[in-house]
């Protein structure tokens, strides 16, 4: 099998200045000693509670936070040891979704440069863009109708769809998703849980997401990596890890999550009526 | 039987920015909420849940107008246009907004967000302040770690709970809770929602949870209502209503929501939320409904249904018109 | 303060680079406009000295030596302040400046001490009223003043007040009244001396004419402030947070004070510092012309009458670092207030 992404323990922080002590800079640890292995088209998951450094694991694969120490191979290739135009190659080939819809599209910017952005950037002609554009638009269930608009009047869902059109567009071989749907209602959720699966089906790509949600993980993944407090708990695939959890935390979140859900897993769990 | 809310055909409305309409997000709402409730309001995207919301918390924009009463423990608070929301916020309600990320103050730390609340509603000094917020942290599973921290530095989650913890902290006989849990996983979705739950039931605070996720609302809520394009379309005990859902929207917002461990396929409602310009009887969901006849075009009244108690919809097909 | 030393120590590094360059520039300008540079320098000298002058000009530029030499030279003089001696007044040309510059200084200062608190206040004053009546006549009177040239309103104010009290505000300081007291400037702020050495009457003097021109300054920063602040304070309260602080029962006083103050105060300390370099023209224009009050217009007035070409030089020299450095503060005071910025 192809390892398409692997990550060598790699420990990650943030520069933090607080307080009285703002003179002095120290680095903050997020993540701790994380390795994981992704393969050629996998679908994986990261889970893990918030603040567990879910968001920071993706700056370090998008190439954004150089790790403190460890190695980020994408295709084999140290990403923050090769030279600034074949790091940008490679991160071409990442697709990515990130965390709000509501705060991460350019309120004024027409619906096509955003999505066309990652294509102008490596210079594509603006007349195949907008072909393309109109293209993943399709794929994405938008209407042509809004490639002139601006994203203000969007409602979350189809600006969800707007940021997955602007992630297929450069036609990735990884797809890399922060938290898609937890900005949705579960009707929204659901479309776009169907959409992305249909994305990962026709276009055969390599599906990276990060959720909270272990319900929205088991339809998105087929591999869980749980997290907790910056380092990896357990790792495996979602019918090991849903059956037989072997961490006390993966534990807890299972039963909680049922907890939550009781009353849709039919009627044995207790309901305050 | 003391009622903490009560909305008498409440409508709510938003003048747009030229000034030449107005999107009616809450439409003639009438809803009672008694105190010691845990009452849920789901509803998808713009059904006007925030709204609603927004409206008992005192802190309807500018821009909104407002027809119907909206009474808070028996003080006039909405009367037709005019609002009166002194001395109720922050005492009487509290609220827990629905977006982390920008409902807290960038240059305030989480402990002067503690501070400036607490001394204004209950007098409190610094220290007397920071003990409180030290509690409600805890609570919430923060340390006092975070009090230092400007709000950037947390996490949308950290962000969440401090939010959670500030609406706690000031004894509030009725919280507003907007969405509280949606950008945490669900260890911490569940312990959040049994605090809100061990508040209402051992401290009697009414608790209104405005919610899309269904599945949360069954470890809290004894009673729901299900908004649509402003309108409550079906209403009841929680146990009843997700149990024997009756309007075709609740049954098809159920097929929604993900089950741990049964991969049914998941069953997206068809079509997207309307805006409401023309505030028109007619069924909300007559163009997205499988089972629309033509009687639909005509707003059915809320009744109830079969011999549930308290278990009210809104629907043509359940009160014997069948076919038209 | 969420600024390092680091960023501090980087900002001001930058500015000492940007200082050389300006100097360079004006270096390379001074030595390739037509005439010799010496000549200049020296200040056109004519009669039987001439040629000594030059002479000595020509050797206090080093313009035998090699120009990377002369260069450095140059902005070792400029950083030391020794511009050689300035040819109308014959004392060194730092001293005249340093004399404009703390006259105009203090009249800057002293409006801008007016005006920006005041711009501020109205500005949150007809935001927390948008559409009042008294907004809109802000509104209006912002608009009718921002687009009047300020020496006609300093002639207007200096009008007024001549006609109205008697009393014609011209100069810094009644120089009869000065002598008399034993008034001693010695840093040349006259209102800051006046207060250190007691002497109340010259204070009350150098105040009664210092606010005319101020005045006349402060109408454009009061102008640009309000309106800048207004609409600041406008979107703070429409911002998620003052909402969610109103509804958890923090007093009105209490939002403005601590929600809404913070975060418009780093944007109107930036446009404020802009207005203040934007004034310093205006300043030199109205202390001279309208007040009589000597400053860097009358010095810059004086030189180009009187072909002091040094002091001509040294002035855009020293006014162009004024303006690196009241940007390098006003960045500095910024960044070290928003909490979000990281350096
Ligand atoms: N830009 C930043 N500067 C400093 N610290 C940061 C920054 N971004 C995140 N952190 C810190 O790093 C930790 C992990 O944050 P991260 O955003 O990766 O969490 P997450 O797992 O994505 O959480 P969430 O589910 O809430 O989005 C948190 O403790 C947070 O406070
Ligand atoms: N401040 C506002 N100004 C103008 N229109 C608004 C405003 N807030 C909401 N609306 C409109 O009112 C309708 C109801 O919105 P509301 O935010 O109450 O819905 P919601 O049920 O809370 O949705 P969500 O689940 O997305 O939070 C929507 O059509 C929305 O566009
Ligand atoms: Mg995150
Ligand atoms: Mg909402």
């Amino acid at each position: 099998m192809d390892s398409i992404l692997e990550l060598q323990r790699v420990t990650a922080g943030y520069k933090s200045i607080k307080g009285f002590k703002s003179l002095i800079k120290r680095v903050e640890i997020v993540l701790r000693d994380i390795s994981f292995t992704v393969e050629k088209g996998e679908r994986v998951a990261i889970i893990g509670e918030s603040g567990s450094g879910k968001t920071t694991i993706l700056r370090v694969i998008l190439g954004l936070l150089k790790p403190i120490s460890g190695k980020v191979l994408i295709y084999g290739k140290d990403l923050y040891s090769l030279p600034s135009d074949q790091k940008l190659q490679i991160l071409r080939r990442i697709g990515y979704v990130p965390q709000d819809p509501y705060r991460s599209l350019n309120p004024v910017l027409k619906i096509k440069y955003i999505v066309g952005e990652p294509l102008e950037a490596v210079g594509v002609e603006w007349r195949h863009i907008e072909e393309r554009a109109s293209e993943v638009l399709k794929i994405v269930g938008l209407p042509q109708s809004i490639i002139n608009d601006t994203a203000e009047e969007l409602s979350g869902g189809m600006r969800q769809r707007v940021l997955i059109a602007r992630a297929i567009i450069a036609e990735p071989e990884i797809l890399v998703l922060d938290e898609p749907t937890s900005a949705l209602d579960v009707s929204i959720q659901a479309q776009i849980i169907n959409l992305l699966n249909s994305i990962y089906n026709t276009f055969k790509v390599t599906m990276i997401t990060v959720t909270h949600d272990l319900g929205v993980a088991q339809y998105l993944a087929d591999r869980l990596i749980i997290l907790k407090s910056g380092k990896i708990v357990e790792e495996g695939s979602v019918d090991e890890v849903l059956r037989n959890p072997k961490s006390e935390y993966t534990k807890s979140l299972i039963t909680s999550y049922l907890q939550i859900t009781g009353i849709n897993s039919l009627n044995n769990i207790k309901i305050r009526g | 039987m003391v009622l903490a809310v009560r909305a008498g055909g409440i409508s709510i409305g938003y003048i747009d920015e030229e000034e030449e309409y107005i999107v009616w997000a809450v439409r003639g709402v009438d809803l009672a909420i008694e105190e010691g409730d845990a009452f849920c309001l789901v509803g998808e995207s713009g059904s006007g849940k925030t709204t609603f919301a927004s409206a008992i918390a005192g802190i309807l924009p500018p821009h909104a107008v407002t027809r119907g009463k909206l009474y808070i423990f028996d003080r006039l608070a909405i009367d037709e246009s005019t609002w009166n929301f002194n001395g109720l916020r922050g005492r009487v309600v509290s609220y827990i907004p629905q977006n982390p990320g920008t409902s807290l103050s960038p240059f305030l730390t989480v402990e002067d967000h503690f501070y400036y609340v607490l001394r204004d509603t209950l007098r409190y000094d610094r220290e007397k302040s920071r003990k409180a917020a030290m509690e409600a942290l805890l609570k919430v599973g923060l340390d006092r770690g975070v009090l230092e921290d400007y709000p950037h530095e947390l996490s949308g989650g950290m962000q969440q709970r401090v939010l959670i913890a500030i609406a706690l902290a000031s004894n509030a006989k009725i919280i507003v809770a907007d969405e509280p849990t949606s950008a945490i996983d669900a260890n911490l979705r569940a312990s959040v929602l049994q605090l809100l739950g061990r508040l209402n039931r051992e401290y009697r605070v009414t608790l209104l949870l405005v919610t899309h996720d269904l599945a949360s609302t069954s470890i809290v809520c004894n009673r729901l209502a299900v908004m649509l394009a402003g309108k409550i379309v079906e209403t009841g005990r929680t146990i009843s209503v997700l149990r024997n859902p009756q309007h075709p929207y609740t049954k098809m917002l159920l097929d929604c929501v993900p089950l741990l461990g049964v991969k049914k396929p998941l069953k997206p409602l068809p079509g997207e939320p309307i805006q409401v310009v023309e505030d028109k009887a007619i069924c909300p969901f007559r163009e997205r409904c499988p089972r629309a006849i033509d009687k639909c075009v005509e707003e059915p009244p809320l009744k109830p249904v079969g011999d549930e108690e308290n278990h009210y919809v809104k629907c043509w097909r359940l009160t014997g018109v069948e076919s038209g | 303060m969420p600024v390092s030393l680091n960023y501090i120590f980087k900002r001001i590094i930058l500015s000492i680079l940007v200082v050389i360059g300006v100097i360079v520039f004006s270096y390379i300008l001074l030595l390739y406009t037509p005439g010799d540079p010496a000549v200049k320098w020296a200040g056109n000298p004519r009669g039987p000295e001439a040629r000594k002058a030059i002479e000595m000009a020509r050797r206090e530029l080093g313009l035998d030596q090699p120009i990377h030499v002369q260069i450095a030279q140059f902005i070792y003089h400029v950083f030391t302040g020794n511009l050689g001696l300035s040819i109308a007044y014959k004392v060194p040309v730092s001293q005249v400046i340093t004399s404009g510059f703390t006259a105009t200084l203090e009249l800057l200062v002293f409006a801008y001490l007016l005006a920006v608190p005041l711009g501020l206040w109205l500005g949150i004053y007809s935001a927390l009223r948008r559409g009042s009546r008294f907004d809109s006549f802000i509104q209006s009177l912002s608009v009718v003043l921002a687009s009047m040239p300020t020496f006609w309103l300093g002639a207007i104010i200096a009008l007024i007040s001549y006609s109205t009290t008697g009393f014609l505000p011209y100069g810094r300081v009644s120089y009869k009244l000065a002598a008399s007291t034993g008034f001693n400037p010695i840093t040349g702020f006259y209102l800051l001396d006046a207060l250190i050495q007691g002497n109340y009457a010259v204070f009350l003097d150098a105040l009664l004419r210092i606010i005319p021109p101020a005045l006349a300054i402060s109408v454009y920063p009061i102008g640009v402030v309000a309106r800048v602040s207004r609409t600041l304070v406008a979107e703070a309260l429409l911002e998620d947070y003052v909402r969610t602080a109103v509804a958890w029962g923090v007093r009105r006083n209490t939002i403005i004070k601590h929600f809404v103050l913070k975060s418009i105060i780093p944007p109107v300390i930036q446009i404020s510092g802009l207005a203040f370099v934007y004034s310093i023209v205006d300043a030199m224009v109205v202390e001279s012309l309208v007040f009589g009050r000597e400053g860097l217009g009358s010095i810059l007035l004086d030189s180009l009458h009187k072909a002091d070409f040094r002091v001509t030089i040294a002035l855009a020299i020293y006014l162009t670092i004024f303006y690196i450095l009241v940007n390098t503060i006003v960045d500095i005071i910024q960044a070290s207030i928003d909490p979000r910025v990281k350096i």
